[in-house]
């Protein structure tokens, strides 16, 4: 009987084992493949695609006439001035576009303006293509981007890119000239209106759906037009027939939604989609060295900090936030939270945006920290508390600066919450310190620095006039040698202050099958879809 | 019968008015603005004031259960704070998604998981039995989200039979039917063994051998038969579980399902997708109830003359009853 027992038991055994390596050689067909040139992954920064992959080898499936790309959620709206959601601008890549478009040098080139004339300050005049019409057949007019813009000035999810334009102001001045009036000099004028944000919609279709039901059944004048959306499964687009450019190379193209990560990227690896975006760092080495897949990366326009709120004790001192900043081993502590993936942030803005100006990061000196919070007037220490939403990075983080802000004595208490208590306990001024990766929504230092304007209601509330001062000064200055001087001031100034602390500029990275070409990486990561071509 | 139904459907309607009013409750007392939340960072105070007043949030509890109530009363969920899309429409876009995968894995689980308890009792401590006991207590212990990874590693990536994610055709169902009902496999082969083995030791199993009644018949007509009671009820319990949405299967295999609308709900503080979802659930775990209470009827007699009996006093007859079926 016993015998009998121990056998079956071992026969157990076996089938889970074998179940389990069929799961890890799997694993390890991928992991041993060629890996010449090794870390291509985690030097320089800028985009660049995974060279040292070994050569694509697939070509494009016979006959294949879609696109099919992953997006990480589901976006609430394809209305580009109803969201501030990156998944739902990367649809909109294929269904909008915009009046100018930024080439890879970073001139602004025309697209559906054929040109553009600067009258004064506060005055643009753009001419119009007139062979362009919308989805519904309908021919798009300096009206309908009179309209685009205007709605873009006042609602609240655009208000920050297009504020300034005058909405009172700005109108048609014939079918196919827009004149473009300001409130005020505004210098991100082209970089917003070149951004995926600033896209053009048809006036008489919204008004005619409604602004609810136009944002899930979007009208523009793109390549695509849309199709379905299948709530939290997919949105579907179809070849628009009348695009006045030049075709796409797909006749249809499926947006899926698959939340979770690593089915993205198993779903990239096994040919079910053609495009994953945002892949998390673990699946990255798998893709890269996957001969059927290409990994694209490059550093993110948005960077990390460690907010301190500058109304609440402690850290409305001034000697203990520097001591909170003395205090982070940054390098062990980047490396640590995002697995070799990014880089100790040294200034307020990533590089890729105008102006950036090298002033950190704070030199890691325990003593230098524990004199300084004593000084402060808090010899033995003091408690505080640090929020954290429960994704791994911010957890990480969280950890390990428990851990470091605990050797000069300030004694960390960890509070994981999820996003809506965050953002409202953030925005009502309640949070001490957290980590944050806030969405920079164009590169241009006005958005790299969005978190900085005395008016939003973030815990920081520095209260500091000079910051606010030169902010609007870098806005309203043109000539751009005038602007890096404006913001390099003011970089310096914010490091000098350390109303909160930079933490790290991360990378990111999407995945595409090999017979993708064309696709290069968006330091915005809304990647510009247009740009697909099958090898 | 038509009585004890008709006042089971009518006891109904308290409860779901009790879980309307503490989902309600609960919603409204958690942190978290849903206005601002819409709006992001960005938006101005003055902002997301204007939309909290648009949105009803800021008149008093009182105020806002009775216009929900009223609403859901006339079958008016409200509409979906994030998408502006009716929550009714929301959830049916799901409902069938998610009906189809509970109705599939559930049958699966009962077509292996009532052969393999069989097995196991009729053949108690052989090398069959102990088999399926390890590979079932595997199936209880392993967590949902390393099993569904675990095969699409094996079936999609490595052997390249089925497709990773959605659900656009028989095939995409094979895997996550495999990955939701396993916990459900296990418990019911666990059960169907440990109940057939009570019956099979029952005086009358022994009659029937006597009387030289065929194996097959002893099994299944007297054993089976009598041991389905509590196999009934753990089906129930696992079916009504996977109509509530499997969420962790759902996200790994980017299913649009119940579960995913509701953990995405609550995360947006989107409170009409929320209280829509937990409507619909406690209504299809009522109905359910109901149901398997009717099914003990058919499988034990005794119970049946017990309704019959009981209907002039609905108590929880039923559930005594199915204990005693249990016992005998």
């Amino acid at each position: 009987m016993i015998k009998r027992q121990i056998i079956s038991l071992l026969l157990a055994m076996v089938m889970v084992l074998g179940l389990t390596a069929c799961g890890q050689s799997s694993g390890k067909a991928d992991s041993n493949a060629p890996a010449p040139g090794g870390e291509s992954a985690s030097a320089a920064p800028g985009s660049e695609s995974s060279s040292a992959a070994p050569a694509p080898t697939a070509a494009t499936p016979a006959g294949k006439e879609d696109l099919i790309f992953a997006l990480d959620q589901e976006p609430a709206s394809l209305d580009p001035y109803m969201h501030s959601k990156q998944q739902g601008f990367t649809v909109g890549t294929l269904i909008y576009e915009t009046l100018i478009k930024k080439d890879v040098g970073g001139n602004f080139i025309p697209w559906l303006a054929t040109e553009w004339e600067q009258k004064d300050e506060t005055t643009f005049v753009f001419k119009l293509r007139d062979d362009v019409t919308f989805h519904d057949g309908s021919k798009f007019t300096a009206e309908d981007a009179a309209y685009s813009l205007v709605l873009g000035s006042q609602s609240s999810f655009s208000a920050n890119l297009f504020g300034s334009i005058d909405p009172d102001a700005t109108k048609a001045l014939d079918e196919h000239t827009l004149e473009l009036k300001l409130k005020a000099p505004y210098a991100p004028l082209f970089e917003a209106l070149a951004s995926f944000r600033g896209a053009m919609l048809s006036k008489n279709a919204r008004e005619t759906a409604g602004e609810d039901a136009f944002g899930r059944a979007p009208v523009g004048t793109g390549p695509m037009k849309f199709k379905d959306w299948v709530s939290g499964d997919r949105i579907e687009m179809e070849a628009y027939e009348g695009y006045w450019g030049e075709a796409l190379p797909f006749k249809k193209a499926v947006a899926r939604i698959i939340v979770e990560g690593s089915a993205r990227a198993i779903d990239l690896e096994t040919g079910g989609i053609d495009i994953a975006m945002e892949l998390p760092f673990s699946d990255w080495e798998r893709i890269e060295y996957n001969p059927d897949t290409v990994l694209i990366a490059g550093e993110s326009q948005s960077h990390s900090f460690i907010l301190l709120n500058n109304s609440m004790e402690p850290t409305n001192n001034e000697k203990v936030r520097k001591a909170l900043a003395h205090a982070l081993d940054m390098e062990n502590l980047v490396k640590t939270a995002y697995q070799g993936h990014a880089t100790v942030a040294d200034s307020f803005y990533a590089p890729s945006i105008l102006g950036y100006k090298q002033v950190g990061p704070y030199e890691y000196n325990v003593e230098k920290a524990k004199a300084l919070l004593a000084e402060a007037g808090y010899p033995d220490g003091v408690k505080m508390q640090y929020f954290t939403m429960e994704n791994q990075i911010n957890m990480t983080v969280a950890e390990v600066v428990k851990n470091m802000w605990g050797q000069i004595g300030v004694e960390v208490d960890i509070q994981i919450v999820d996003l809506a208590t965050q953002t409202q306990l953030n925005n009502d001024g309640k949070c001490p310190a957290a980590s944050m990766a806030p969405t920079v929504a164009m590169a241009d230092p006005d958005a790299g620095l969005m978190i900085w304007p005395i008016y939003r209601t973030i815990s920081i509330r520095h209260n500091d006039q000079h910051i606010q001062d030169l902010l609007d000064k870098g806005r309203e200055t043109y000539a751009e040698a005038d602007r890096v001087a404006i913001y390099g001031e003011l970089q310096d100034y914010l490091f000098e202050k350390c109303y909160s602390i930079p933490l790290a500029f991360p990378r990111a990275a999407f995945g595409t099958r090999a017979y993708i070409t064309g696709l290069e990486f968006a330091p915005s990561l809304v990647p510009d879809l247009t740009q697909v071509k099958f090898a | 019968m038509l009585q004890f139904v008709l006042k089971r459907i009518v006891v109904t309607i308290p409860v779901l008015l009790g879980v309307t009013f503490i989902i309600f409750t609960m919603m409204f007392f958690t942190d978290g603005d849903p206005a601002r939340l819409i709006l992001g960072d960005d938006a101005l105070p003055e902002e997301v004031e204007l939309l909290r007043e648009e949105m009803g949030l800021n008149d008093s509890f009182l105020e806002q259960f009775l216009r929900y109530l009223t609403g859901t009363l006339q079958g008016d969920l409200g509409i979906s704070y994030t998408t502006k899309v009716p929550v009714t429409t929301e959830i049916m876009a799901r409902l069938p998604v998610t009906f189809k995968l509970a109705v599939f894995s559930t049958l699966f689980a009962i077509c292996v998981g009532i052969p393999a308890g069989i097995i196991s009792a009729v053949r108690q401590y052989s090398v069959l039995d102990n088999v399926t006991m390890v590979l079932a207590l595997i199936g209880i212990t392993m967590p949902n989200f390393w099993l569904a990874l675990l095969l699409t590693l094996f079936f999609s990536v490595y052997l390249g039979w089925l497709p990773a994610s959605g659900l656009y055709g028989p095939l995409y169902y094979i895997m996550p039917v495999i990955s939701i009902s396993a916990l459900s496999v296990a418990t019911i082969t666990r059960m169907t063994r440990s109940s057939m083995l009570e019956v099979i030791r029952q005086d009358y199993i022994r009659t029937a051998r006597a009387k030289g009644q065929s194996e097959g018949k002893i099994i299944f007509r007297h054993a089976l038969k009598n041991a389905l009671i509590p196999i009934i009820t753990v089906i129930g319990i696992q079916f009504a579980i996977a109509l509530g949405g499997a969420v962790v299967n759902e996200q790994v295999f980017a299913i649009p399902g119940l579960g995913k609308l509701m953990v995405d709900g609550i995360k947006a503080r989107n409170y009409p997708i929320v209280q829509g979802g937990v409507l619909v659930i406690a209504i299809m775990f009522s109905i359910l109830n109901l149901l398997i209470d009717l099914l003990y009827a058919f499988v034990d007699p005794r119970i049946k003359t017990q309704y019959q009996r009981s209907s002039a006093k609905v108590k929880s007859a039923p559930v005594a009853a199915a204990g005693k079926g249990v016992s005998q």
